[in-house]
Formats: C-alpha cells, sequence, structure tokens
C-alpha cells in the first residue's frame, strides 16, 4: 500500500512539474486575449473548400452582343441566394445589362443586371436560370463586427490585365487567374474622408467612384488583391463574406494597402432594392465638414488643417434639406447631438450614415448669444445633390 | 498471492490511467493557445496594444517643400507640408513616448494622439539616430490614464516568427494593423545608411504613417519599432525594424538623463587594396580599420594614434569585418579604459623572419564624453553627426 | 506485493513526456526555417580579374550578383535559375553556416529557367532538401519562401497557396499544375524554393509576379515539385537540356489571337464537311514547322485533326496536355480529316529545339 501512495505521490509531482514547465513559455496575462484565444484555428484549405463554390468571374457582355474579355472587363463576385442573386462592383458590372458569369470549374452561364448603387460601387445581378448544381451561396457575416487583425482571406480573379494564359483554347481562360486566394488581415477601417476624397480625385476619377461621399467608411485591408479581384468576396475565419474588394491601392509608396465595401453596406442595399426597388442615402443637409465652396482636394486639407475651428459649425444650409427646415443657418454652431457633447464632423457624418431613414436628431445649436435646440429627421439624399453635405 | 497482485497492478493501470487523461487535458488546453498561434491573424495583438498605440503630428516652424518630405506631401495632397505624422507607443514608464527620430525633424510643436482620440502635447527629451529611437514626454493631465505597452526580449527573435506591426493612417483617425513574419534578422544591410547592431526585416505591409509604430508579436508584446522600408523595383516588403533590446537600452539611457556620446576621435575606412597599397600595408595584415582622421584633443589624440594607423582589434578581440568594429565602438561607455591594438608604418620592418611584427603597436585609450556641440538646424535630422565616433 | 521500479520509471517518464509535449506547436514559417535553412544556399556570380596595380598580386573579387540554390543532393549538386548563370566566369556558394565552396556550371536549361552548379569539393556534412513528391498541395496550404538575399543571410516569407492552374513559362512551355502563391519574394530573381509545412519542397519560383511596387500585389508562379524532380534528375544525368515534348504544329489562330476551336467559323466547317459528330470537335493545323515530329510524320496545313489516340479532340488544352505528359519516343495517333478523306498517322513524341518557338506546340 505504501508503495502504491509513494508512486502516485511521485506520479503527482512529475505531472505536476511538467505542467509547469509548459506553462511557464508564455502564457498571456491579459485575461481578454485568453478568451479570445480559445477560437479554433483555421484550417484555411477547409475553408477554401466550402467557400470557393459561391465565387464567380464576373464578365460584362456590352450590348453589341460580343463577349467583352477586354481589359478591365473581369471582374470577381459572389453568389449569395438559392435565387441566384451575385454581388459584384459596379465598376465591373454596371456599365452593361448583361453578364457572363464563370463558376469555378469553368461551367459559365448567363446573369442580369438588376441593380446599381454608383456610389456603393455595388451591383446586383441576377442568374437567368441557375443550374442547382452550380449554386453554392455564401454565408454573409456582419461586417460592424469586424476588427484590426481580424483574418481576411480574398477570392477571386486577379490579372485581368495580365496574360498568363493559360488554356489557349478556351477565351475565358484568357485572362484572369480565376478562383485566386489571397489570405492576410484586415488592416482597420477607413473612415479618413479626406483621403478618400484626394484618392478619388487623383485616382479613380476616371471610374466616378465617389463613394466618399456616402459610405460611412470602407475596411482596409493587406490581403493582395489585384485589377480582376474587384467585386469579389473578403471572407473572416469563419467563411463569411464580411468586404467586398474594390480597390487596390497598390502603388509605389503603399505596400498591399486595398479598400473593400463593408458588406452591411451591401446588405442593406440589396434589400432595399429588392423590397423597394431603391436605395436611399439618410440626410440631413448640412455642410459641416468644409464649406460647399471648396471642391480642390488641397484646399480642403488646407482649410481643415489650418481654418476649420475646432467643434461642429455649420458652414451652410442645404436648400429644401431638413436643417434648412429646422431653421439652421449658415455660422450657427452645434453643441449637443441628442444631449451628448458634439461629436467632431465626421463622427456627425457616420452617425447618420449609419442610420435609418427618418431617426430623429435631436441638435443643440448657439447661435450668437441665443442657444436653442432643434429637432429633425434624415430624409432620402435627392439625386442631384453630390456634395459632401451631411 | 494471485488476486491481490491482479489487484495491484488493476490499480496502478486506473492511476496511470487517471494522470494520462488529466496530462492530456491540460495538452488540449496548451492546443488551444497553440492553435490560436497558428492562425497568423492579428486581432489579439492589435487590441491589446491599441491603447498604447499612439499617432504623433508636428507641426514645424514654418511651412517647408523639401524634398525629403515629399512623400508625406503626396498623402495629404497640400502643399506646403506643415507637418509630419506618424506613430508611436507609449512606454513602460507611461510619462514616454517612443518613436523614430524622423518624425520629429524640425518639429516645433508635437503633439500625441491617442486612440481614443484625445490628444496631448509632448516634448521630445532625446533622440538617438543610430538606433532609430526618440524619447518623449507627454503631459497626460491629470484626469487621463496612460496603459503602457507591454514588452518582450527581442533575444528569441527567430526566423518566420509571425509579427504585427501597428499605427494609424495618414489623419490619425484609424487605427491600423497588418500582419507578417520576421523575414530576416541582419547585422548589415548596404541600403540602409546608418546600420543598427541588429535589425529586423520583416515582410508586413507598411505605410509611411506607421512610421515609429510598434513591431509586436502575436501575443501583443512589442519586440521592435518600424522606422522604414527598403524601395526597390523587384523587392516589395522589405520593411525594416530596431529590435527592442537596442532600444529599451538606448530609451532608458536617455531617460536616466545618461545619453552622453561616447567619444573616441577618429574617423575611419575599412581596410582595402588601395589603401593597402598607398600606405604600404603588408599582406599580413589582413584585416583592420584605417584612420583617416584624428581629432584634437580626443582620447585618441590622447594616447598617440595618428592618422594612417590601422586598427587591428580592441581589448583583445580581433576586427575580421568592419562591423565588428563598429558594434564594439557602439557599445563603448565613457570613462572605459580600451586597449587598442594597431598597425603603424615603421621602417626597417621587412618580411623576413626576425623583424615581422614590430609594427605592431598597443595603447591604451580612455573614452571620454562628446563634447557639447551646436545644435544643427538645416536638414540633418536623420543624419548621425559628422565627427566620426 | 512489490513493485518493479521498471514499471515506476517508466509510467513516470511517460507522464512527464505526455505532459511536456503538450507544449505548444510552432508557427509553420519558423517551423520551416528552422528545417528548411541549411539546404538552402547562397551563391555568388564572381568575376575574377587581377588589379594591375596590385603589388601584392591579390585577386580583387567583384561579385556581380547573388542568388538563391538549392543543395539537390551530397555530391554538392545545386539548383538555381538559368538566368543567373549567364556570363558567368566563377561561381561561389556560401552555405548557411558561412563557409564558402568553389562551384562550377554544369548546364543551364532555357526551356525550364533552371540552372545546375556543382560544388568542385562537397563537404561530407551537405544538408539536402527533400522534394515532396506525394500528395500535391491543396489551394489554401501554408507555404513558406526560404531564399538568400544579397548575401546577408536567409530571408523568409510566408503566404498561402493561391490556386494550382496552368502556365506557360517564358520560354513557352506548358506547366499544367503550376502553383501560384501569394507570397512575398524579395530575393529578386527566379530559384526561390518554396516549402510546405513539413519542411519539403514543393516548388521552385519560375514567374516573377511582382510585388506591390510591379503593379501586381503578391502573384508569383512556382513550378511544382514533381515536375522539377524529373528535370533535375535528367539534368543530373544528362548533364544536357532536359527533355521538352515536341511536335511542332501551329494550330488555327482566331480572331482574339487564340487558338480557339470555336474560332473555327460555322462556314469554315461547312466548306469542309465535316460529318456529324465532328461538328464540335477538332483542330485545324495552321503549320507544321519544318524538321519537327509532326513534319515527319507527315502532318500539313489544313489537315484537321478530330482525335488524339483515339479519344475526341475537345480542346488545343487537352491535346497540349497529352503531350506534356507524353515521354520521348511516344507514339501518338492523330486521327485527321484531309480533303474530305480520313486518315490516320502516328506522330513519334520528339525534343523542343533550342528556339523559343512561341505557337508551335
Amino acid at each position: 500500500m505504501k508503495n502504491f501512495l509513494a508512486l502516485i505521490a511521485v506520479m503527482g509531482c512529475v505531472f505536476l512539474a511538467g505542467a509547469v514547465a509548459s506553462a511557464q513559455e508564455g502564457m498571456l496575462s491579459d485575461e481578454e486575449g485568453l478568451r479570445i484565444l480559445r477560437e479554433t484555428p483555421v484550417n484555411v484549405p477547409e475553408l477554401i473548400e466550402k467557400v470557393t463554390r459561391g465565387v464567380v468571374v464576373v464578365q460584362p457582355i456590352l450590348v453589341e452582343g460580343v463577349a467583352a474579355a477586354e481589359f478591365g472587363g473581369l471582374g470577381s463576385g459572389f453568389v449569395i441566394d438559392k435565387q441566384g442573386h451575385i454581388i459584384t462592383n459596379t465598376h465591373v458590372a454596371g456599365k452593361a445589362s448583361v453578364a457572363q458569369i464563370v463558376f469555378w470549374d469553368g461551367y459559365s452561364a448567363r446573369a442580369t443586371l438588376v441593380a446599381a448603387a454608383p456610389h456603393y460601387d455595388i451591383a446586383l445581378l441576377k442568374l437567368d436560370s441557375p443550374d442547382p448544381d452550380h449554386l453554392f451561396p455564401v454565408p454573409l457575416g456582419d461586417s460592424d463586427r469586424v476588427k484590426p487583425g481580424d483574418l481576411a482571406l480574398a477570392m477571386g480573379a486577379p490579372g485581368s490585365m495580365e496574360g498568363f494564359n493559360i488554356d489557349r483554347s478556351n477565351p475565358l481562360e484568357a485572362y484572369g487567374l480565376r478562383s485566386t486566394a489571397t489570405m492576410r488581415v484586415i488592416s482597420g477601417r477607413y473612415t479618413d474622408i479626406d483621403f478618400q476624397v484626394i484618392q478619388n480625385y487623383y485616382l479613380r476619377g476616371s471610374y466616378g467612384l465617389d463613394y466618399a461621399m456616402y459610405l460611412p467608411y470602407v475596411f482596409r485591408t493587406q490581403a493582395p488583391i489585384n485589377p480582376g479581384n474587384s467585386g469579389g468576396p473578403l471572407f473572416n475565419r469563419h467563411g463569411e463574406v464580411v468586404g467586398i474588394n474594390t480597390w487596390g491601392g497598390s502603388h509605389m509608396l503603399s505596400q498591399q494597402s486595398n479598400f473593400s465595401v463593408p458588406i452591411n453596406s451591401a446588405k442593406s442595399f440589396v434589400v432595399e432594392v429588392l423590397e423597394h426597388k431603391r436605395q436611399d442615402i439618410p440626410w440631413l443637409g448640412i455642410h459641416c465638414i468644409f464649406p460647399p465652396n471648396i471642391t480642390n482636394p488641397e484646399a480642403f486639407i488646407e482649410f481643415k488643417e489650418r481654418f476649420r475651428p475646432e467643434g461642429l459649425w455649420v458652414y451652410s444650409v442645404e436648400p429644401d434639406s431638413p436643417a434648412e427646415a429646422a431653421g439652421l443657418r449658415d455660422g450657427d454652431e452645434i453643441v449637443a447631438l441628442n444631449g451628448n457633447a458634439p461629436p467632431t464632423p465626421e463622427a456627425l457624418r457616420l452617425e447618420v450614415l449609419q442610420g435609418e431613414i427618418g431617426v430623429e436628431y435631436f441638435l443643440g445649436v448657439r447661435r450668437g448669444h441665443y442657444e436653442f435646440t432643434i429637432r429633425l429627421f434624415t430624409v432620402p439624399k435627392p439625386d442631384y445633390i453630390a456634395n459632401f453635405s451631411v | 498471492m494471485w488476486p491481490h497482485k491482479m489487484a495491484a497492478r488493476l490499480f496502478s493501470l486506473a492511476v496511470i490511467t487517471a494522470v494520462l487523461l488529466t496530462s492530456a487535458a491540460a495538452s488540449a488546453q496548451n492546443a488551444d493557445v497553440s492553435g490560436w498561434e497558428l492562425n497568423y491573424a492579428s486581432d489579439v495583438a492589435a487590441q491589446m496594444l491599441k491603447p498604447s498605440v499612439v499617432f504623433i503630428e508636428t507641426r514645424f516652424d514654418r511651412p517647408r517643400n523639401d524634398t525629403e518630405y515629399a512623400i508625406w506631401s503626396y498623402f495629404r495632397g497640400a502643399r506646403p507640408l506643415y507637418g509630419l505624422y506618424g506613430s508611436g507607443f507609449i512606454y513602460k514608464d507611461p510619462k514616454y513616448v517612443i518613436t523614430t527620430p524622423f518624425l520629429l525633424t524640425h518639429a516645433e510643436y508635437i503633439r500625441v494622439i491617442t486612440s481614443d482620440g484625445r490628444a496631448f502635447p509632448a516634448k521630445i527629451v532625446d533622440e538617438d539616430d543610430v538606433f532609430k529611437t526618440a524619447v518623449l514626454e507627454v503631459d497626460w493631465g491629470y484626469h487621463y490614464e496612460p496603459v503602457p505597452a507591454l514588452l518582450a526580449s527581442s533575444e528569441d527573435l527567430r526566423l518566420g516568427e509571425p509579427i504585427t506591426i501597428l499605427g494609424y493612417d495618414t489623419e490619425g483617425v484609424d487605427y491600423v494593423s497588418t500582419v507578417g513574419v520576421i523575414s530576416a534578422i541582419r547585422k548589415e544591410m548596404p541600403s540602409v545608411e546608418e546600420p543598427t547592431e541588429q535589425y529586423i526585416q520583416f515582410d508586413a505591409a507598411y505605410e509611411l504613417p506607421m512610421m515609429g509604430g510598434p513591431l509586436a508579436n502575436i501575443k501583443g508584446e512589442v519586440v521592435g519599432i518600424v522606422y522604414g522600408t527598403v524601395e526597390d523595383f523587384y523587392q516589395s516588403n522589405v520593411n525594416l525594424a530596431v529590435p527592442i533590446n537596442d532600444l529599451v537600452r538606448v530609451a532608458d539611457r536617455i531617460i536616466s538623463g545618461e545619453a552622453k556620446k561616447p567619444w573616441f576621435g577618429v574617423e575611419t575606412l575599412w581596410l582595402t587594396d588601395q589603401i593597402r597599397l598607398l600606405n604600404k600595408v603588408p599582406g599580413r595584415v589582413e584585416n583592420g580599420v584605417f584612420i583617416t582622421y584624428i581629432e584634437p584633443g580626443s582620447p585618441a589624440d590622447l594616447a598617440g594614434l595618428l592618422p594612417g594607423d590601422v586598427i587591428l582589434g580592441m581589448d583583445g578581440l580581433a576586427f575580421a569585418y568592419y562591423f565588428d568594429y563598429k558594434a564594439f565602438m557602439r557599445r563603448v561607455d565613457i570613462g572605459q579604459v580600451v586597449r587598442v591594438s594597431y598597425w603603424r608604418y615603421t621602417s626597417g620592418v621587412t618580411e623576413a623572419p626576425g623583424t615581422t611584427d614590430q609594427d605592431i603597436y598597443e595603447t591604451v585609450v580612455q573614452i571620454l564624453e562628446y563634447p557639447e556641440e551646436d545644435e544643427d538646424e538645416e536638414g540633418e535630422g536623420g543624419m548621425p553627426p559628422h565627427h566620426g565616433h | 506485493m512489490s513493485l518493479r521500479w521498471t514499471n515506476v520509471g517508466m509510467a513516470l517518464i511517460l507522464c512527464f513526456a505526455v505532459v511536456t509535449t503538450a507544449a505548444r506547436a510552432d508557427f509553420v514559417a519558423v517551423e520551416v526555417a528552422e528545417m528548411a535553412k541549411d539546404s538552402v544556399v547562397t551563391i555568388e556570380a564572381v568575376s575574377l580579374s587581377l588589379t594591375a596595380v596590385s603589388l601584392t598580386s591579390r585577386q580583387q573579387r567583384i561579385v556581380q550578383s547573388y542568388d538563391t540554390g538549392l543543395i539537390l543532393n551530397k555530391e554538392g549538386y545545386i539548383l538555381t535559375d538559368a538566368a543567373s548563370l549567364e556570363d558567368v566566369e566563377a561561381l561561389e556558394v556560401t552555405l548557411a553556416d558561412g563557409r564558402k565552396f568553389s562551384a562550377e556550371i554544369v548546364v543551364q536549361d532555357e526551356g525550364y529557367s533552371l540552372g545546375l552548379i556543382k560544388l568542385k569539393e562537397p563537404p561530407a556534412d551537405l544538408q539536402v532538401a527533400k522534394f515532396a513528391l506525394g500528395e500535391p498541395v491543396r489551394q489554401g496550404e501554408s507555404v513558406v519562401v526560404v531564399g538568400t538575399a544579397g548575401g546577408y543571410g536567409h530571408t523568409v516569407s510566408y503566404g498561402i497557396v493561391s490556386a494550382i492552374r496552368t502556365v506557360r513559362l517564358e520560354s513557352g512551355q506548358l506547366v499544367p499544375d503550376m502553383i501560384q502563391s501569394d507570397v512575398v519574394v524579395n530575393t529578386g530573381n527566379e530559384g526561390s524554393p518554396l516549402f510546405n509545412a513539413n519542411g519539403e519542397v514543393v516548388g521552385i519560383q519560375a514567374v516573377f509576379g511582382g510585388g506591390s511596387a510591379m503593379g501586381m500585389q503578391n502573384v508569383t508562379f512556382f513550378m511544382p515539385a514533381t515536375l522539377v524532380k524529373k528535370v533535375v534528375d535528367q539534368l543530373i544525368e544528362t548533364e544536357e537540356p532536359a527533355f521538352r515534348p515536341w511536335l511542332g504544329i501551329m494550330p488555327y489562330s482566331g480572331s482574339f489571337g487564340m487558338f480557339g476551336l470555336r474560332e473555327l467559323s460555322d462556314d469554315l466547317r461547312m466548306y469542309m464537311n465535316l460529318p456529324d459528330e465532328y461538328w464540335d470537335v477538332g483542330m485545324l493545323i495552321y503549320d507544321v514547322w519544318e524538321g519537327s515530329p509532326a513534319y515527319e510524320a507527315g502532318l500539313r496545313y489544313q489537315d484537321f485533326v478530330v482525335e488524339i489516340n483515339g479519344e475526341l479532340l475537345k480542346s488545343i488544352g487537352q491535346l497540349e496536355k497529352i503531350i506534356y505528359e507524353s515521354e520521348e519516343g511516344d507514339l501518338l495517333v492523330f486521327s485527321l480529316i484531309r480533303r474530305d478523306r480520313y486518315r490516320e498517322v502516328e506522330c513519334e513524341v520528339g525534343n523542343h529545339p533550342e528556339e523559343m518557338l512561341m505557337f508551335y506546340f
């Protein structure tokens, strides 16, 4: 009996020693970190197998009826439901009413353009006759919960401008490296409006991407994407789409700094379009970021860095807007928003854009010696307004 | 006897099984941790370090159009440039913020903006251009509690280790995290102006506003500071960081006020065939540091060294590479006494046996403190002092 | 009863072993770097010249270029890319531990863009790279590039396999299972080895897709290990460029410059009076290179090939693949239609000539 006890005691000590030895190798001290740690590790090949059948190549077909396998005319997309709806970018598919869709195995089918939101750079297509053997919609995630550093897997068909070709007998294989997967992380959000404006003005003007005006933010991702990836999905580690790869920011001075439209914007767009046949942007009509007379990017940087005063000021009020109706005037200072301290102008813009239409806002206003509160609701932004009014 | 033995054996088997199961449970716990590390995602590190990573904004004494800042102008779209911007992190002593000296050139006003958007004024304590470290002292006020970054040792960094770099974008609005691995741990690289003792090359995507930000391991512990990239047509993602061990040594010295530069007083070149030929250095002197200039009054001058001497080694360490000499010089302390072994041209010494090695001498040098010199205003921000070590 | 101390000892060892091996596995790039480093070497292409003024007759060593090499076997054969061996006077190889050895060029294979060199006096403890010849890599699998950069040691980069697809090398050689990866390759030249999580070579860099500076982010192609091994075995044995199966046929090219079956218009098919079963298959031969195996076999312009080895020819890619998989001397049976008559022609697979004939396969 004594021997047994001795044996157990010794084994117990050995076990403890081993446990302590392996535990010493750097346990996190932060409880929060440990909690996040317990997620299952990502098996990337399995993750790709799960989602690859929902990722497609989108080739817009021009009116003349000729397949447009031309430079830049190729993009990516993904299937979102069993009816055969496909999401891609407007700058990929928005110019044509019909597109050729190529699936992971080379099978191709036709799809029609349902709607395009150019200011979001999102377009919705629908397969004319979805084939059940090629209908594998991908789950959509929640882009609000995405944090900097989350795993990001981008899939699509880059190389639309290169001829790495491949099977010379198949024109569909001519351009674009179909079913390419790249993986890094989501670097963070990109809410910086000035830079979006500059980039838009200098680099993207020809595409007309003015989503800086409408999107609250885009994701910045390190996952390498190239022309041809546009419209393709950005997956998180669970295989849910959290972004639509829209724009590659690769130039000499930046490394893998690419942008994806958050999926929540796409979700609301799709819902609005399928239900109401139109999509509306919430709007108040206040120019609070910079005055409307500034149209030149350098001028607004200058204004923002040197002349813009602290606090939330109204530089101008759009005619026929909720702000005008509520009595807001140029030169007013907004001192409270819904009872809280006033946010920065950019934060107000984010708040309005991410809210619904018809949401009520109480603004505390100071005009000269007077302080009063006004109440206003967001309305749909009129199509003819193409400026940075909030 | 028989059943007793059986029972004994069964019992010991049961005990062993029990212990194995519990250790299996323990290993499963450990497996969770290991599984996360294999993810390559940096969300934990990004979250843990977020309160400690700050955005640094400076304002110049006057608007500037200098070409060395042209890149900042490109990103800003504004001319002229009013100041620079980049990243930094709160040091283990939370009164201080660490960043890289280039961001602080010509700065008249400096402010530090934390992840929650609050701005605080800061002033420069001191900078070290060799180790790309600058220490700022921040006035946090009475109500703010700065969160110091967790530091780890860079001794154990391994090739291929996953790392993340953190910083802010051009406006300081968005917190940015990119991920990569340690591509190389080097001692010298020709295209870097001033090589550090050891620097880390990594392939995480780097952008200009992330300069000065921390390089962290996947657990959220800082192992280095990001200071730049090497641009080349055929390469990409060749990004550089200074290891934390060097940084801490320098920062601690700066903070404790001991950051006086040690002074030796020579300007040197590595021994090449050309120098060898012109100065009649014999072939048996294979490697050495050729002295081209001795500063008057310097410790080298006082020890009797002359231009034309070739330093062969110090304190018993023979210099096989130029790097060895430079590394040694970076480690000396003020007041330290160093034995210097050198070659000097001595007539009458030939290759014949009996007379060789009579031109190898030894002397003793005491390292002094670098004498005070005027601040250089014009554009010498990133350059080391001109006068040798 | 008495307990054997051997039993106790074994139990103790077992417990300790179980508990401590529960220690963490490391990130794949760290482990691979550890395993692979010793088989990756730096090759310095040196030009030796005596400096006229050097009294000590020292040779001035000017390094022309640095390249990455992979140790193939104990005899000291090292794999690199063909371009780095152009106009090289002398080669020096630096191992991972710093030891230097001189090497000589064995052969340069332009077709596969590979070069083979050999250490003149290989040491006994060379670490040989292991090639992964079993299961092919899967899309999404972790891969690590271990290369050398400029003589300053090893560089490591991590990524995943982006895709496996058919790509054409610069020489025109088809590689059907080329590995596309998003690793960052910084050695600046071809020939860098790609390793899997087990430290085995799965690919050798073939086409430089570029980092962000060159416009395309992180698209690099690696020749699969099975192909490389096949080529390398031939290079070592014959010291001649490896066999590249070739016939010498240029098919009809349509409006997009593509050799498309779809490019064959319906009118053309009607003119040729094709029977129904061949309506949407087949390849029209546009030209046959003189002296090529196809020429010797008698294939000529306007032959309409409908079957290869008894199988209907549905795409050019199909024929290219068949050719790619052939060995020297294999016979391919072409069923074709020439002037309304059905014929069968046997063609022997030959070796690709030295010239780069882009449109003939």
